[in-house]
Formats: structure tokens, sequence, C-alpha cells
């Protein structure tokens, strides 16, 4: 997939999100979410590493280990926006919309669409705050990275 | 790393009162990059001024190179599952490779675990009449 391919799918997920928290299913809504974000990163590693697209041979035990990962925080230090999110960065709002999203989505998140009891945990409460740290106009995970990306 | 966080709970207690819980953990397979979790009753989740006053101890106390370890900071309700199951663990404990919350930690160290903590101790550290 090219930077521009993952772009448009990041956007049809955020559009998606809408539609789904609209309709009230707030588990979907959250994983969404999810998925638009590491298309993000993705469409981003692709400018950052100048890549024509994202890397996809499986054969290489190199690319399987560093870009065919779900991980947020691997693919934001490919990414080269480690700085932006990190707690080392200046901007707190920016940090804290990064940890607070990223905090319902450790590790090998995507596994929680196996884990009936994870995703009773994503409440409206929860998957409203969820959408506010990717898309606050100003301080949101999407925006920043939409100014890279 | 966890002398530094310690000193952190410290300067946090003083100005701001009691934890419900504090704690390191590492989550993610590949980067081994620290969590750093946050319970308290005077830290509201998604509460920017109470965030900044923490990012900011953490500046303050961690060099450059030091801040590279961490990937997150996340102040946490008392209610989250993932809180219930870590504040089941003692202060001063480590966790290793265990299942929390449906989440694997590879590694954790809780600094401070004190369920039993009423709310109105942060009024104490207001008034200074602990």
């Amino acid at each position: 997939m090219t930077n521009e391919q993952l772009k448009v799918i990041t956007e049809a997920r955020l559009q998606g999100v809408t539609v789904l928290m609209e309709a009230q299913d707030w588990f979907l809504a959250a994983y969404t979410m999810a998925m638009a974000l590491e298309c993000a990163l993705k469409a981003v590693i692709c400018r950052t590493l100048h890549l024509y697209s994202y890397p996809q041979d499986r054969k290489q035990a190199a690319i399987i280990n560093f870009f065919w990962t779900h991980e947020f925080e691997q693919l934001l230090i490919l990414s080269g926006l480690y700085d932006e999110f990190s707690p080392a960065s200046k901007i707190s709002e920016v940090v804290q919309n990064w940890g607070d999203f990223t905090k319902q989505f450790p590790g090998n998140w995507s596994a929680i669409k196996y884990d009936y009891e994870k995703q009773q945990q994503f409440d409206q409460e929860r998957v409203k705050r969820l959408h506010i740290n990717l898309t606050d106009p100003i301080f949101g995970v999407m925006t920043k990275i939409k100014e890279k990306w | 790393m966890v002398e530094k966080f310690k000193k952190i709970l410290e300067k946090m207690e003083t100005a701001k009162g009691g934890v419900f819980l504090f704690a390191l953990m590492k989550m993610d397979e590949l980067t081994d990059k620290w969590t750093v979790v946050l319970c308290a009753p005077w830290a509201k989740e998604g509460d920017a001024e109470i965030f900044k006053y923490v990012l900011n101890l953490i500046q303050s106390e961690f060099s450059q190179e030091e801040l590279s370890t961490i990937a997150r900071i996340g102040l946490f309700s008392k209610t989250d599952h993932l809180i219930g199951e870590l504040m089941k663990y003692n202060s001063d404990t480590s966790i290793s490779n265990e299942k929390v919350n449906g989440n694997q930690v590879h590694y954790g160290y809780i600094i401070k675990s004190n369920p039993s903590m009423k709310e109105n101790f942060v009024e104490g550290a207001k008034t200074g009449n602990f």
C-alpha cells in the first residue's frame, strides 16, 4: 500500500467511527479508531522513510520484525514522530492525548477483538474521550499526524 | 529509574495528596519502554492541568535519555479494570510476564499501592493536616 492509499484508508476508517458512534457500537468504534491510527502512522512511515509503498515482503525477517506490527510505540518510532508524542515533548496536551489513547491499546492491541471482557470496558464515555484524543482540532493525535503525512 | 519515580511520588504526595496507585509497566513487545500508571483522587482522567503537572515533574527529574525510555503517562480512574487488578499487588512489588486486564505485562513495578486510602486524604494534603 502506498502513502496515498494509507491516507485514504485512514479517512475512511475515521468516517466509519462517526457512523459507529451514532449507532452506539462503542467497542467497534474504538477498535476502528485504533485501526485508523495504525494506518495513519504507516502513511507517515512511508513519507519519512521515502518509501513508495509500505514494506510487505514477509519472507524478510527484518521487515516482519520492524514493519509488520500493530504496536503503536514501534510504529511511532519508525514514523519519526517520537519526539512529538513522547513524554520528552514540550507540548503537554499532545503527550496527554497520545498517552490517553494508546494506554487503552497497549502491546498487540488487535487481539482485543477476541477479548470479550476487554470489549465491555469500552463504554460511551471512554469512546467519546478517545475520539477527542484523536481528533481534537489543535492537539489531537490525528491532527498532529496529518501535519506530517 | 524506580528511585527517581519514588522521589516524584514523594513530591506529588506532599503537594497534592496520597495516591491509590503509582506503577511502571512494560507492555509493548518490541520497544521495551515504560508506561507510567497513576491513579489518585486528585488526578482525574483527562485533567489537562494535572497531567501537565505530572509531566513537568517527570521532565525535571529525568535526562533526555531517560525520558526516551518512557512510552506514555496514563492517569486512570479508580474504577478502571487495570487499576483494580494492579491494586491487588502490594507496594514495592515486581511483576514479571503476567496478564493484567488482558494485557501482557513483560515487567512491572508497583511503587505504591494503597487501595484502602480514603478519598478525603487529599484534603489533608491541602491543609497540611496528615
